[in-house]
This record gives structure tokens, C-alpha cells and sequence, in this order.
């Protein structure tokens, strides 16, 4: 789903083989992949993203305003997550990884809790678990964790 | 509780335009579909705001999120709705 502000840009749309699909970057939407259960058991990650600044240039869009209203999304949306857990991940080294770029809901741990598995992808083999943070998870490390995460993978 | 899986886990999800690619700016996250609805519809409260939905496929866990979606439309009454679905 994209969420856009008519302020910003409409809905642009673009003529493809499979139809009409609507332009990202010229729609100057946020994207917003919902976190959904899947037949009860699994829990999916969901996601708001936007394309970088330089995306946005090379079509001729100063992004400022973009980019300040998905920080203000972004913010919002963490707000309501459950800082005093993080996600998990534990590794064939037999280490536990701490993905704290990843937000967690106090709903979905309590799903975690009935055991719903967390993963990426539905037909994904890779799980991910939940456990109480020593510290709490601020939305400044999380950016920086985000971007840390998404390098190495 | 989960078994163990192989490192690096987590794969690069694929962009807003479909290319697979690593995202300066984005945000994950495990939330409940109640808890996602009441967040979208506290920051879509406004009239100049318009969504799109999306679905790629039929399969159980899009078509729900196409309702979450429908849902949030109908909680607010005068948003200009564009739905399309592939």
C-alpha cells in the first residue's frame, strides 16, 4: 500500500504490460507494507520505506519535504512499539543476534508469547524470537541499526 | 523456540519499484493487524492524504491485508479511495 499527500504529488500512474502501476518515486509516496499473520501461526515483518534522496533527484524532486513527513511516520510508528523488547535471531555460530533496527509491538509479543513464529517471509526456513532489552530501544539507534542490518545483508 | 538458521538471515526486501536493493530509509517492524489500523488511520486523519493498495496475488495473507486496508478506508468517511487490485 503507498500513502501519499496531495500536497506533496498525486498518484502518478504508469502505463506497463500488466497494467497501470503507479509511480514510486514521482508520487512521492511512503510505502507501507502491512505486518500480517499468515494462516494463524506466522507473523510477517512489515515495513515503511521510501527510495533514497538521490532517487528523487536524478527525477528532479527535492525530497526535503518527503523525507521529513516519513521521519515523522517513522517516529510515530516506533513510538508505539514495545522498547523494552528486541528482535532476535539466533545463528548457526550458536550466538543470539539482536536486530534492533526491527521494532516489535506489545501485540505481536504477546503473539510471540502463544508462539507465532516471526519471520520475513512466509515460506521463509528463518525465524526470528523476542527477548526482554537490558536497555531500551530508541529510535535514533534504531535508524542507525537499520542501515547497519540492511549493509551486511 | 525457533530453530536455527544459517547467518546472514535477513534478505534485502525488494523496493517500492519492485528492484531488490538496499533502502536508505525504512523501517521495520512485527505488529498486530488491530495495532497497525489504529496507527495508520492517527496518521492518515487528514484531507490531503490519499493511499493506493496494492496486491500482487491472491494467496490468504495479501488478500487480509487488503482488507485491513478496505477497513481503513471505511473509518474514514471522506477520504477519495483508489483501490487496485492485479
Amino acid at each position: 500500500m503507498y500513502i501519499g499527500r496531495s500536497d506533496l504529488a498525486h498518484a502518478a500512474w504508469e502505463k506497463t504490460q500488466s497494467g497501470d502501476k503507479i509511480n514510486f518515486v514521482n508520487s512521492q509516496a511512503i510505502q507501507f507494507v502491512a505486518s500480517l499473520m499468515v494462516e494463524g501461526r506466522v507473523l510477517l515483518e512489515g515495513r515503511i520505506a521510501i527510495m533514497r534522496p538521490s532517487d528523487y533527484k536524478q527525477h528532479n524532486i527535492n525530497p526535503a519535504n518527503l523525507m521529513r513527513w516519513y521521519r515523522k511516520m517513522r517516529e510515530s510508528l516506533s513510538s508505539i512499539m514495545a522498547h523494552d523488547f528486541v528482535v532476535i535471531q539466533r545463528t548457526t555460530l550458536g550466538t543470539l543476534k539482536e536486530w534492533r533496527g526491527v521494532g516489535i509491538t506489545p501485540g505481536a509479543v504477546a503473539l510471540r508469547f502463544k508462539g507465532v513464529l516471526l519471520k520475513q517471509f512466509a515460506e521463509g526456513a528463518v525465524e526470528f524470537d523476542i527477548k526482554q532489552s537490558a536497555r531500551p530501544v530508541k529510535t535514533r539507534e534504531v535508524d542507525k541499526s537499520v542501515r547497519r542490518g540492511m549493509k551486511g545483508t | 523456540m525457533s530453530p536455527m538458521s544459517p547467518q546472514p538471515a535477513r534478505k534485502p526486501a525488494l523496493s517500492p519499484v519492485g528492484k531488490i536493493r538496499d533502502y536508505i530509509m525504512s523501517f521495520e517492524f512485527y505488529a498486530t493487524p488491530v495495532e497497525q489500523k489504529q496507527w495508520l488511520i492517527d496518521q492518515i486523519h487528514q484531507e490531503n492524504i490519499w493511499m493506493v493498495g496494492w496486491s500482487f496475488s491472491r494467496k490468504y495473507f495479501q488478500v487480509q491485508g487488503a482488507l485491513m486496508i478496505l477497513e481503513t478506508f471505511r473509518s474514514i468517511q471522506k477520504m477519495q479511495v483508489t483501490l487496485l487490485c492485479t
